[in-house]
């Protein structure tokens, strides 16, 4: 009788610990565990924009990088922290630093597939800063393109960061929101502005897979992550629906995000991931409740599916 | 031989106003002097005394060149350096660093050997000296107006001489590539190529680097 007694309270909890650890687990769990990671650095750039990185008078590296150097072949992960933290404490590129705020950030990268989705996962001990400016205590960011987007190749995130998008140099009163420099009818040293190709040209673009792909997750600890996804040409178009889905833990200072979407590209402005493609990978981490340029951003990286010989090879699990 | 000409009059001299010093004649009659041999003295006397003299004009030279090459002098004497330079140094790697070496103003400014060393202080005594004594460069608003202008006087001198200064402590010869950054090994493996000196990539390491004015064309394209 006793033994049955037991059953009776053991079995309603067991179905409901499975049931627990289900609604925690997405349908295709990735066993993280047996899962490559690559450690990358994150860097603060400040007001950094893409315009900045060509003009020799501010960067010393923009004739190595017009004559074909890439960024990371001089940003490395020796050089960002020492570069970061000479923008972080503030000056010409970074005109309003938050007081405290590290020069880089240090990001555990996993990536996979399960066949029908590609994930990321990204790991990283926050910095213990609060800038205040946003209702997330972080954000997590992925931005996907391919070869169209030659950029985003050779620079990663800074294909789409101009001086003239909110928060950088040459924003003034009419800021721009990110876009690419193909959608533009002419670049200057202050960015693109309003001068757009026409929209024709512009449609024409997309259709043709020139455009980045961003996925993001806002985060506050013991809350559930906010997805969210989009794709940046002649400005930032986001999804009304997200098709990303995210997912995140924060303990001990350190927070763990999921970021997935299915492989296969929803219509205009998503990328269809399939193996024998290097797509070029940025990342970017607003740690400390910041928003804008008061992020930590990657150099350029590379992603294939199931095999290849970029730096992140999502394989199938 | 008399004795050393002093101001006087000419009285052979055509048209001399009364009183007036007459520079020529004093010219003359001191060359007369120095190319004179002595009957007074005697030739040892004159080579030791001359000896005595000469050494005693080596150590006065070179205790001079050292004290004003100090960075106790260079940096600290005058305002316009103890105000504004002597700081940015004291910030940088070439003041303090894990290694415990440091290299004052001179090591990077003042060649050892010694015609360039010369070179160098008679220009400091032509610019520098009556830069400080005029107040060229005495607030904070002309030193800056001014920073581009000086540094890239001391950029053409290390580019022109090869980064000579530098090259003292640092050899491309002595470099373990492999125990530098890849940004450093490889930027090192292309001046090795190149044929770049030190200087055209390490501007501002011991002082801010100035807002460098924009360059033609740099602002044309900015497609890839």
């Amino acid at each position: 009788m006793i033994a049955n007694q037991t059953r009776a309270v053991l079995r309603p909890l067991a179905l409901a610990c499975v049931l627990a650890g289900l609604s925690l687990s997405p349908a295709h769990a990735i066993d993280w565990a047996t899962v490559p990671a690559k450690n990358v650095v994150l860097g603060y750039a400040g007001q950094a924009s893409w315009e900045w990185v060509l003009t020799k008078s501010d960067h010393e590296g923009a004739e190595k990088f017009r004559g074909g150097k890439d960024c990371k072949e001089c940003h490395d992960a020796e050089s960002i922290p020492k570069d970061g933290a000479k923008t972080a404490k503030g000056g010409k590129l970074e005109p309003a630093p938050i007081a405290g705020k590290p020069g880089h950030l240090p990001v555990k990268v996993q990536v996979a597939n399960d066949g029908s989705k590609l994930y990321f996962r990204l790991q990283w001990k926050e910095t213990g800063t609060n800038a205040k400016q946003s209702d997330f205590a972080a954000h997590a960011s992925v931005m996907l393109s391919d070869a169209n987007v030659k950029e985003a190749v050779r620079a990663g995130c800074w294909a789409a960061c101009h001086d003239d998008v909110e928060g950088m140099a040459s924003a003034g009163a009419a800021p721009q929101e990110k876009y690419l420099g193909a959608s533009r009818a002419k670049l200057g040293r202050s960015g693109g502005g309003a001068n757009l190709k026409p929209a024709a040209e512009i449609d024409k673009l997309l259709a043709g897979g020139t455009f980045m792909e961003y996925w993001t997750a806002g985060l506050n600890p013991g809350k559930p992550a906010v997805a969210g996804n989009g794709y940046i040409l002649d400005k930032t178009h986001a999804a009304a629906t997200p098709t990303v889905a995210a997912e995140a833990s924060f303990a001990g200072g350190e927070w763990t995000v999921v970021l997935s979407r299915p492989l296969a590209g929803a219509g205009a402005g998503q990328k269809s991931f399939a193996a024998g493609t290097t797509y070029p990978v940025g990342i970017a981490i607003h740690d400390g409740s910041t928003k804008g340029r008061w992020h930590y951003v990657s150099m350029e990286h590379s992603l294939s599916i199931d095999g290849g010989a970029a730096e992140f090879v999502a394989n199938k699990q | 031989m008399g004795a050393l000409p002093c101001t006087g009059s000419d009285p052979g001299a055509a048209g001399k106003i009364e009183g007036e010093v007459d520079v020529f004649g004093w010219i003359k009659r001191s060359w007369r002097w120095f190319r004179s041999p002595s009957s007074r003295w005697a030739l040892g006397t004159l080579l030791v005394g001359g000896f005595v003299a000469g050494i005693g004009f080596v150590a006065a030279f070179n205790t001079s060149l050292h004290l004003t090459s100090t960075d106790q002098f260079c940096a600290y004497a005058c305002h316009s350096m103890n105000a504004f330079v002597a700081p940015e140094w004291e910030a940088s790697a070439h003041f303090t660093n894990r290694s415990g070496v440091r290299a004052g103003c001179a090591d990077c400014h003042l060649a050892q050997a010694f015609v360039p060393k010369m070179q160098r202080k008679l220009r400091a005594a032509w610019s520098d000296v009556p830069g400080e004594i005029f107040g060229w460069i005495d607030t904070k608003e002309k030193f800056e107006a001014k920073r581009l202008e000086m540094a890239e006087v001391v950029w053409a001198d290390m580019k022109a001489n090869d980064s000579r200064e530098c090259r003292s402590c640092h050899a491309r010869a002595y470099m373990d590539f492999a125990a530098q950054s890849n940004r450093a090994r490889e930027a090192h493996e292309d001046a090795s190529k190149s044929g770049e000196t030190c200087i055209d990539c390490h501007k501002g390491i011991a002082h801010h680097k100035p807002d460098m004015p924009a360059e033609e064309g740099e602002s044309d394209d900015f497609s890839l």
